[in-house]
């Protein structure tokens, strides 16, 4: 059952990501694991991608601590036991 | 509800929304600052129906629009307008010297207007990359406005970015005397003008100067800042760009005017 996390400055948007890591049901694409956020967090979808679907410039989907490849289809693969990380880019000096 | 437009000053700042409020002694109080360290690009009181809206431009999760039916003490986030696929950004002067065509998707909202008093439901958006968007119901949904996306000049290449990567429409004027006219300034193209409702476009932009391109008297190519009309006199128009302040005193055939050196 793939486990999600999320950074927790997402909580301020969706307050209901705080309750911990989420889990889904089933091997599944990172875009139908975000297809299934936003149905259990209305809005979050739009939060993490663009008008066409592909991720945001600077939003990255790690998969067992390795980001995404497809960052426009995303087509990568999401196992059973997969470990899910949704982080915003961070920069500065 | 009966707005004190004329007495709330609403500032947008990279650090949130600040909304001051005049009192009567002409002094202006603090009221409120809410989407702490959210950029806002845009806010807008709707004199018709009290909404206030806030356009707000996160860096990483994308531009988002909120609104607030009691003059800012709490907020709901309704769908932003989003281009439909299969879009494109359409720039013959990118570098190189190839057409480059890209995805066109939403960059930031940058402006918003009223539809005229005698469309209460009606609200539109200016966005980057180029897209004007309107809402008939009052901002519950969003859809582009073709006939200027659709404007020769633009698929044929001649819009480009400015100030920010790719085009964006920064002036909304909805002429107050008739809804159906609606001028818009964009960033880089220049001030656009239909009297059909927005069906059919024309570019207003002779007299116009824009000295940085090869030629300064282009009709599409201007790089207005800002567009704005005499709410008292509306064949006055205003326009300033990196090459001075015009206007235009016969409304809608040019912004002949003359340059403030």
């Amino acid at each position: 059952m793939p486990r999600i996390r999320t950074t927790p400055h997402l909580n301020r948007y969706f307050p209901a990501l705080s309750a911990g890591p989420v889990e889904v049901q089933a091997r599944l694409s990172v875009a139908d694991l975000i297809r299934e956020l936003d149905r259990r967090f209305p809005g979050l979808a739009a939060y993490l991608v663009d008008d066409r679907g592909a991720l945001r410039q600077h939003v990255v989907v790690f998969v067992d601590n390795r980001p995404i490849d497809d960052r426009v289809g995303l087509s990568d693969e999401v196992d059973e036991s997969a470990d899910v990380f949704i982080a915003q880019a961070l920069s500065g000096g | 509800m009966t707005t004190p437009s004329k007495n709330l000053m609403l500032l947008g700042t990279r650090k949130g929304l600040f909304i001051f409020e005049l009192d009567g002694n002409s002094t202006w109080q603090f009221r409120s600052h809410t989407h702490i360290g959210i950029p806002i690009a845009y806010a807008m009181l709707d004199h018709r129906s009290g909404i206030l809206w806030a356009c707000q431009d996160h860096g990483h999760w994308g531009q988002k629009l909120v609104r607030s039916r009691d003059l800012g003490e709490t907020w709901e986030e309704v769908t932003a307008p989003a281009y439909p696929d299969g879009e494109q950004i359409i720039n013959s002067f990118a570098t190189g010297g190839k057409t480059e065509k890209k995805p066109a998707t939403l960059r930031y909202l940058w402006c918003m207007a009223e539809g005229g008093d005698d469309r209460p439901d009606r609200l539109f958006i200016g966005t980057e990359p180029g897209g004007l968007f309107v809402s008939e119901d009052g901002g519950d949904s969003w859809s582009l406005v073709r006939g200027l996306w659709d404007h020769p000049s633009r698929t044929e290449g001649n819009w480009f970015g400015g100030g920010r990567d790719d085009a964006g429409i920064h002036s909304i004027i909805i002429d107050p005397n008739d809804s159906a006219r609606i001028l818009i300034g964009v960033s880089c193209a220049g001030v656009f003008e239909s009297t059909d409702d927005g069906t059919t476009w024309n570019p207003r932009n002779t007299g116009l100067r824009a000295d940085f391109l090869p030629n300064p008297d282009a009709e599409v190519g201007q790089d207005p800042h800002l567009v704005v009309m005499c709410p008292s006199h509306t064949d006055a128009l205003w326009q300033q760009n990196h090459c001075g302040i015009f206007r235009s005193t016969d409304g809608r055939q040019d912004l002949a005017g003359r340059r403030r050196t």
